[in-house]
């Protein structure tokens, strides 16, 4: 479990981070939500103490102030590019290993494994130098999983990753989650992963977390819909939608208001030459967060 | 924090120019002993040479060339400077008591360079009595055993004192302007060892062999004391700066 209380974090006079106070419980995914420079990768730095912060951060009940080699043995962190370059993705795996504690007899098998389930068997020898993004990505997810921690801390690991890997990742974190009853707290500026990976989503706005929703009841409360048709509307079916429901008709995109205007639109029969394309959902909540 | 020592030796033996440099002080001594005795390149000694003067002349060419200066500075900023850098640093540090991570380096890096320089110095033994004891440059040691110990102990302490700036230097700004700091420091003490009221504190006069002719013999255990207390006091105080800034620093 993750208790974050009141955590302030500076740079001379500009505060980053105003009074964070964030719970993440065994099993969670709480997905971190901000824009460049709300103050994300700057939360997770302050959570494996990379920073220095006001306030306090318990990982399992334990400060750092408390047992500081306990409480780091306890966080998993993929936080930007860290790796030895010059060392093969194996090495760099059992490097980590021997750093965090782990017993280094039989780890090979272990090690293997992790790579395999993030997709990087075939470059387990490769230098890390010659990796791509997404692969060193990858990489440092599995480091993160070394020491099985009872919190694991994401900073974007999605950036870079191709939709194959992604799919991966995310099945991973998910099973880790569920299985191994892990805390994870998941930082993106990509709504989508966030809603697809967590359970909890906490906003971070200009250092403060604005909001913290469950994402179930979130993406179910305040949807706006368009449905996008593949040709312009005929001028007597704009009429009819008008009158069904809250809406806005342009040449090829009804943007419907909520969920009744669009059951009820849905009924109408728009026109058999002019098939829908499409239909996106769009969260209000998030829309405005965003603005 | 043996594992982090390990780990600094390993990563120091995946780096390919540690054991080029390695490679060049082991055959600096051995290449300039048989230029000296075959009188190779121009290299016309015209005088007879000790065991313990070849070394010192050989260290003496490599400090003035800043060849010698350069290995602990680039030790440093390869694995200082350079991780703090491109963040590889959190790898330890994620794991680690910050403390532990820079003691340990600083250790390694002890380790490392005291090893250089006993391959070098054994280097240099070798390569004399190999070419040059043989021939019309030999020359009997006039050096006594405990001015031998003093001076090697100078010697290595010039590089530990080195090794200590550069970590300093690698805490506080980014690789490239440390090393050129590190220089910059060496650079300032050659000045400074001209200025008499201070000269007595400042590493590279201590280490310069040339001062001790300027030492009354019966003083010379003495101003080697005083020296190996000056060294000690700011080797130590930059070591204990360098991890002060590490338990606070952010990274």
């Amino acid at each position: 479990m993750l208790e974050i209380k009141g955590v302030s974090k500076g740079f001379g006079d500009k505060n980053i981070l105003e009074g964070i106070h964030l719970t993440v419980n065994r099993g969670d995914i709480v997905g971190l939500l901000g824009k460049n420079g709300a103050g994300k990768t700057t939360l997770i730095k302050c959570i494996n103490h990379l920073y220095q912060y006001k306030g306090e951060i318990k990982v399992s009940g334990i400060a750092y102030s408390q047992n500081p080699e306990q409480y780091l043995r306890k966080v998993g962190i993929l936080l930007e590019p860290s790796y030895y370059d010059y060392m093969s993705a194996m090495e760099n795996l059992r490097s980590y290993a021997a750093l965090s504690g782990v017993p280094l007899k039989n780890i090979d098998g272990r090690l293997k494994e992790l790579l395999d389930v993030i997709g990087l068997s075939n470059a387990m020898t490769k230098k890390v130098k010659e990796f791509s993004f997404g692969m060193k990505q990858k990489l440092g997810v599995a480091m993160a999983l070394v020491k099985n921690p009872d919190v694991l801390v994401l900073d974007e690991p999605t950036i870079g990753v191709d939709p194959k890997g992604l799919d991966a990742m995310f099945s991973m974190i998910k099973t880790l989650a569920q299985k191994e009853n892990i805390a994870i707290i998941f930082s993106s500026n990509n709504l989508k992963e966030v809603q697809d990976i967590s359970r909890k989503i906490a906003f971070l706005k200009d250092g403060k977390i604005v909001d913290t929703v469950d994402t179930n009841e979130m993406l179910n409360l305040d949807n706006t819909y368009a449905i996008h048709v593949k040709h312009p509307i005929a001028e007597k079916i704009k009429d009819l939608i008008s009158d069904a429901g809250k809406c806005l008709v342009d040449a090829t995109t009804i943007q419907v208001e909520n969920y009744e205007s669009l059951n009820k639109i849905l009924r109408i029969p728009l026109d058999c030459d002019n098939p829908i394309m499409d239909i996106e959902r769009e969260n209000k909540f998030l829309r405005n967060f965003y603005e | 924090m043996a594992d982090l020592v390990k780990l600094e030796i390993k990563k120091i033996f995946s780096k390919k120019d540690i054991m080029l440099i390695l490679g060049v002080l082991i055959l600096v001594p051995v290449i300039f002993s048989i230029c000296i005795v075959n009188k190779i390149g121009g290299l016309d000694f015209g005088g007879q040479i000790s065991i313990a003067d070849y070394g010192l002349m050989i260290w003496s060419f490599l400090k003035y060339l800043f060849v010698l200066y350069l290995v602990p500075i680039y030790i440093a900023c390869s694995f200082i400077g350079r991780e703090i850098e491109n963040r590889s640093i959190n790898i330890m540090l994620s794991n680690e008591l910050r403390t532990k991570v820079i003691a340990s380096k600083v250790i390694t890096y002890t380790m490392i360079i005291t090893a250089f320089f006993i391959l070098f110095q054994l280097s240099s033994i070798l390569s004399y009595l190999v070419f040059v004891q043989n021939s019309e440059l030999y020359m009997a040691a006039d050096t006594t055993f405990v001015q031998g110990i003093f001076i090697y102990l100078f010697q290595w302490l010039e590089m530990m004192f080195v090794l200590a700036i550069s970590a300093f230097f690698c805490s506080i700004i980014k690789g490239n302007a440390a090393l050129v700091l590190g220089l910059g420091v060496i650079i300032i003490e050659k000045i400074l060892i001209n200025i008499d009221a201070i000269k007595k504190v400042i590493p590279s006069y201590i280490s310069d062999y040339s001062s001790y002719f300027q030492i009354e013999p019966d003083k010379l255990m003495q101003s080697n004391l005083f020296s190996l207390g000056v060294y000690m006091v700011i080797i130590i105080f930059f070591v204990a700066v360098t991890m002060n800034i590490w338990r606070t620093r952010d990274f």
